[in-house]
């Protein structure tokens, strides 16, 4: 963990890299919403949204904890 | 310095990384949601688990109820059960539905016709459904002579026609020729209307008829009115036990159009699931001018509400296909078919019910009881008392006297032993052989008859009369089921609105 915590704390483009990728999943997650409140069901055929929030969730935490 | 414009340029690229990915999913669901090319394919293939679909991967849903199917060694769907239902996922309306079916029947005489097809109308719950495979004309039939094409085909126990054009016109005559008793005409697939109306003997002289038992939830009645016009009264009751509101509905037809038609909304104090009972409440209909002859009355209610009266100035009020009386009392019916389904779905209603003078012990509930009947034209049907759920392909009636029923017979599962039938009309396409015992069948489908909720329409696959462990070699193999919509492409709906703009 604490190997982990120093990675992210020395390579800067790997903590680009997650916040990044976060705002991505949240501006896949909105997309979501927007379609399936759209046309119920297309989005959920190809992504699961539930493994997308805790993705989502996951770089949330590791972005706010090594920033 | 260097390091830090190494790390923007990587940023930056990064950067145009997620927004072009973010955008080409935008594109993609775009393109999926419009499909511009006017089809859009669906499909579940069930023999190889090990082949995970990824393209639409659950467009079609698991089946359902569970214990109605399992699956096989090699991954295929077993249906042990009649019905088994789907739901197929269609990201807009289109015009035609192309159902394919690769799959290998192990049916009986008794469990005799595959269907599959897609729910019509969801306050009825009907289904539009067409043949997969019918072990009566593929097997058991197949031995008397055929003429037509698979759009209409006739088959004769003994060749005394030579063209089906032949047949319809002595058919349209009533030709001795034809049946030496009644009913020797079964069709299948195939509606009424594309062929002479059936004759329907001595019409009874009545002035009015009312029903003789309250009955709960829809039904469907023949009328004969003789009179030119259409005199109807009676009155109704909410039971208030499920939750939705119970509008009451009530339209006559003839020859498939309205003639008349009543609304109630259900706009009463009492609130739904409380189990508390609504006053009685009276309705009237009157239509005039219209012609003397058959009607069909519909009265398309849930099983909340509970027909208590119904008074219509007919000779006839013949209950067509199912019968549920609401009544402590005793109840006698009639029936004209040579089957009885029967199903209590509350302990108060498990009875002894005689059929045709077979007595027959209704000890579960939701299970459904069938009952055959030897041959002969009106059987008898009585109940302790009302509660169970009457149903099969005939007409049950209150008095023997009172079964109207213009429909020629169906083939169904009970056919191979009804002697009467000497001719089997039917729009039936044999299923292809791959070898091994295989099938496919393609079916289609017109999405304007067909009902679709929340961008789902509703699949059924339907085999009449398997049940669970009634015979476990009687079941259908899965292996393929692919649904394909078509209707009208991008290019040329745009045309289309581009021309009615300019008209």
């Amino acid at each position: 963990m604490l190997r982990f915590k120093n990675t992210i704390k020395r390579n800067i483009f790997l903590k680009k890299l997650i916040i990044k990728f976060f705002y991505f999943l949240t501006a896949l997650l909105v997309l979501g919403l927007i379609i399936e409140f759209l046309v119920p069901g297309l989005f959920s055929l190809y992504f699961n949204s539930s493994f997308l929030a805790l993705l989502w969730l996951l770089t949330a935490i590791i972005s706010i904890l090594y920033s | 310095m260097i390091l830090i414009m190494k790390l923007k340029v990587k940023t930056s690229k990064l950067n145009i990384f997620f927004i072009t990915l973010f955008f080409l999913l935008v594109f993609f669901l775009f393109i999926e949601c419009l499909a511009p090319r006017g089809t859009w394919t669906c499909q579940k293939n069930y023999s190889n688990k090990k082949l995970v679909n990824l393209f639409r991967p659950d467009c079609l849903t698991e089946p359902s109820p569970n214990d109605r199917y399992e699956y096989g060694l090699n991954g295929e769907l077993r249906i042990l059960a009649d019905p088994l239902y789907l739901s197929i996922f269609s990201p807009r309306a289109f015009q035609k539905i192309d159902l394919e079916i690769i799959y290998r029947p192990h049916l009986t005489d008794k469990q005799a016709i595959f269907e599959a097809g897609f729910l019509a109308d969801s306050k009825l719950w009907r289904y539009q459904l067409k043949p997969v495979y019918n072990y009566l004309l593929e097997e058991s039939f197949d031995t008397w002579s055929t003429i037509g094409s698979s759009d209409l085909s006739l088959r004769q126990k003994e060749q005394k026609f030579t063209s089906l054009a032949e047949f319809i016109m002595a058919l349209k005559q009533n030709d001795q020729k034809l049946c030496e008793l009644d009913d020797c005409l079964a069709l299948y697939n195939i509606n009424d209307d594309i062929i002479p109306a059936k004759q329907l003997g001595n019409i009874l002289e009545s002035n009015q008829i009312n029903l003789a038992y309250a009955l709960r939830g829809s039904h469907q009645f023949y009328i004969y009115l003789a009179h030119g016009f259409l005199d109807l009264k009676g009155s109704f009751m909410d039971l208030n036990e499920n939750k939705d509101l119970d509008d009451f509905e009530l339209i006559v037809l003839k020859d498939k159009q309205v003639v008349a038609s009543l609304k109630i909304e259900d706009l009463r104090a009492e609130k739904e699931l409380s189990s508390e009972e609504s006053e009685e409440i009276t309705f009237s209909l009157r239509q005039e001018n219209l012609a003397t002859g058959l009607y069909k009355l519909e009265l398309r209610n849930n099983d909340d509400i509970v027909i208590m009266d119904l008074g219509v100035n007919s000779s006839y009020l013949s209950v067509i296909n199912k019968m549920w009386p609401f009544t402590d009392e005793q109840v006698k019916v009639y029936t004209d078919s040579n089957y009885l389904q029967v199903k209590a779905l509350s302990p108060l209603d498990l009875q002894t019910i005689r059929f045709d003078g077979i007595d027959v012990e209704l000890s579960e509930i939701y299970k459904q009881y069938e009952i055959e009947a030897g041959l002969g034209s009106i059987k008898e049907i009585k109940l302790e008392r009302g509660g169970p759920i009457l149903a099969n392909d005939g007409i049950f009636s209150f008095s023997d006297l009172g079964l109207l029923n213009p429909s020629y017979l169906r083939l169904d599962r009970f056919s191979l032993k009804d002697d009467r039938i000497d001719y089997i009309l039917a729009s039936y396409e044999d299923a292809e052989p791959l070898g091994d015992g295989w099938y496919r069948s393609n079916l289609s489908f017109k999405t304007s008859d067909l009902y679709r909720e929340n961008n789902q329409y509703n699949l059924i696959l339907s085999v009449p009369g398997l049940r669970l462990f009634d015979n476990e070699e009687v079941f259908i193999e899965l292996k393929k089921i692919k649904i394909k919509y078509a209707g009208p492409s991008l290019l040329e709906k745009i045309k289309s609105m581009i021309f009615s703009l300019k008209k």
